[in-house]
């Protein structure tokens, strides 16, 4: 989201060749970042990828092995983490047992030495802004999962911090309650302005809230960009595995054709005018990744046709989900809106067609993907 | 007999328990005995216990046992929270070294403790005496508080402490206000705990006291030696009463402090004896 205050004022957080390493466990493997001021910043990953460990650097509450936080232009990286104008939202909440709602919300206004009316107001409204008036004197214990969760926002929120850590702060919720908070994040977000850093290993969560995205994978940042282009334009293959399913089909780089189009010879589908990322050589091996939503059964779509029978049918409701033995291809997903006429049964053979722009080539893996997901 | 069986067994379980308590029994009959010779019930009388009162042996060390409880039991919990916190965040190896010197003052016969310290003084030229007795008493009494503090301990998340310091606490202030309010049923717990592990404390007391400190519990042994007096079973009472009086506080702790929960998840276990 390039704003033109991005440019005038210093980015809320800069990472700078950050590193952290456990004895010959490498947590973070040096990353750079600039998250600019108001963003919705999420870090998502499979488990093990190092985005909960950057999310800990930044408040604080670990040392990296090498590298520069700053905050707001201002390097804090040596600066405990009690002194730090950034505030986290824990997973699991860690509201203070021994409080009640009023004194969670207010013990950081106490340790900032906030007069009783002042601190009075801003509890006040911040239960307000997340919806939790008159639970003041309730004990955490008493309150639901999603009140904890709000609890924990307001308490880091009232101290309007430079920027909100959150780290998977949805992950102890049930689904239903999941998406409700997704809602109530975001909107909060908006009315407050604050910048926000969320750590989720949920794609689809981080998706539907954040401004960019950053893909980690084994303490590197594999990609950065906005949710709409991550998904349609993955940089590697394991950025495409990640942000959702995908098909792969195997390709061998033909020809450039410039304006970041290949032609490429991908066996019994034929010779295809694919996009595909940047820097891809002539004979190189390629993997094109179709979308699964792409792909279609109407006579006469696209111009690429795989003969395959239908081996697995899921109705999800909206939609409807197929698994496609394809043959010599592999196997392939479709996803069809729900009120396609015609739903497949399984062992139909069939064929289903893409259009070869509506498809992405990536370089292929140089090793087997050990631990997506 | 299958019938008959659980009839045996219940039967000398009964006999087990007489055999256990009917001595405590005899002894508080006898402290309100008016029959000086306890040879029979001479009728119902609290003039021992004014005489234990009125002695000046007696309320000497009556005061000698209190302050070597209170000592003892403020020092060991002091060192049962420090290690204990410490423990946390030591390496395996250093916890290990803890744990085995814990559970070793334990289990090691106290007499070996109190013989050990005693040489020890000793060759020291550091004077028997109330001082030596406390130092006696913490030897075990730390351990036991330890074992209650990290009971504790483990249950308490680490991310209470991270968070009271991410929203702004220093060190110092995240132990005022988050590790020691959380700890305090516990410390509590310990703290009453080795009040009556002190108070009724014969062996270290005896051979570190010297001639310089005599608590109560020695001078019963002193006295049982010469004569079983009416007196004696009303000193025997009065510290079987202190005992069982902060002993029960300590489980009524525990107890309550279990009910106000401080976490939503079910609590592990509490470790008391």
């Amino acid at each position: 989201m390039s704003t033109t205050a991005e440019q005038s004022r210093p980015p809320a957080i800069a990472l700078e060749q950050l590193e952290r390493h456990y004895g010959d466990l490498t947590a973070v493997a040096g990353i750079d970042l600039a998250i600019a001021d108001g963003e919705f910043f999420s870090l998502i990953g499979p488990s093990g990828c190092g985005k909960t460990t950057t999310l800990r650097i930044v408040a604080g509450l670990e040392t990296p092995s090498s590298g520069r936080v700053s905050v707001r232009g201002q390097d804090v990286t040596d600066v405990p983490a009690f002194k730090r104008t950034v505030n986290t939202v824990f997973q699991h909440y860690a509201l203070f047992p021994h409080l009640n709602v009023f004194e969670n919300v207010a013990f950081g206004l106490k340790e900032r030495k906030v007069s009783r009316s002042d601190t009075r107001r801003r509890v006040t409204e911040m239960l307000e802004l997340v919806g939790l008036t008159g639970r003041e004197k309730a004990r955490p214990k008493q309150l639901s999962g999603g009140q904890q969760q709000r609890v924990a926002l307001a308490r880091s929120l009232v101290l309007e911090p430079a920027v909100l850590l959150l780290d998977e702060p949805l992950g102890a919720l049930d689904l239903k309650l999941r998406k409700q908070m997704q809602m109530v994040l975001k909107e909060i977000q908006r009315e407050v302005g604050i910048t926000f850093v969320y750590v989720t290993h949920d794609q689809e969560e981080a998706f539907s809230m954040s401004d960019r995205v950053a893909i980690m994978h084994k303490g590197k940042i594999e990609q950065i960009g906005d949710p709409v282009d991550t998904y349609r334009r993955p940089q590697t293959l394991f950025v495409a595995d990640f942000v959702g399913a995908s098909n792969r089909f195997e390709a061998r780089v033909v020809e450039r054709l410039g304006s970041g189009s290949y032609r490429a010879d991908m066996g019994t589908l034929g010779t295809l005018d694919v996009p595909g990322v940047a820097g891809l050589a002539v004979g190189d091996q390629a993997v094109a990744v179709v979308r699964p939503e792409a792909i279609r059964t109407a006579p006469g779509f696209g111009d690429a046709v795989l003969d395959g029978t239908v081996t697995d049918v899921s109705f999800m409701g909206p939609q409807t989900q197929y698994v496609v033995d394809a043959g010599g291809l592999g196997t392939a997903a479709m996803l069809s809106p729900a009120d396609d006429d015609d739903l497949l049964h399984s062992g139909a053979a069939q064929q289903f067609r893409f259009a070869a722009r509506s498809a992405w080539l990536v370089a292929a893996d140089p090793g087997p993907v050990d631990d997506a997901q | 007999m299958v019938r008959r069986l659980p009839s045996m067994v219940s039967a000398f379980t009964v006999l087990v328990f007489v055999f256990l308590y009917l001595p405590i029994v005899v002894v508080v009959i006898n402290s309100v005995n008016a029959d000086k010779f306890l040879v029979s019930w001479g009728g119902f009388t609290t003039k021992w216990y004014a005489k234990a009162l009125n002695d000046e042996r007696i309320r000497t060390d009556f005061i000698t046992s209190a302050k070597v409880a209170v000592a003892s039991s403020l020092i060991s919990v002091a060192i049962a929270v420090a290690a204990s916190l410490w423990a946390r965040n030591a390496r395996v190896w250093s916890r290990r070294a803890l744990d085995a010197t814990t559970y070793m003052r334990i289990v090691l016969p106290e007499v070996v403790l109190a013989t050990a310290l005693f040489i020890f003084i000793r060759r020291l030229h550091f004077q028997l005496g109330v001082t030596a007795i406390v130092i006696g008493h913490v030897v075990f009494n730390s351990a036991y508080a330890t074992v209650v503090i990290q009971a504790r301990l483990a249950t308490l998340p680490i991310s209470l402490e991270e968070a009271a310091t991410d929203l702004g606490a220093s060190p110092r202030r995240v132990f005022q206000r988050v590790t020691f309010p959380l700890l305090a049923p516990a410390i509590l717990v310990a703290v009453l705990l080795t009040l009556s592990f002190s108070f009724d404390d014969v062996v270290s007391s005896l051979f570190l006291g010297g001639t310089n400190a005599e608590t109560l519990p020695v001078l019963l042994l002193g006295l049982i030696r010469i004569s079983v007096t009416p007196e004696v079973n009303a000193i025997a009472v009065g510290v079987m009463l202190i005992t069982l009086i902060t002993f029960a506080c300590a489980a009524v702790v525990a107890t309550v402090r279990g009910s106000i929960g401080v976490r939503s998840t079910p609590q592990a276990p509490d470790v008391e004896e």
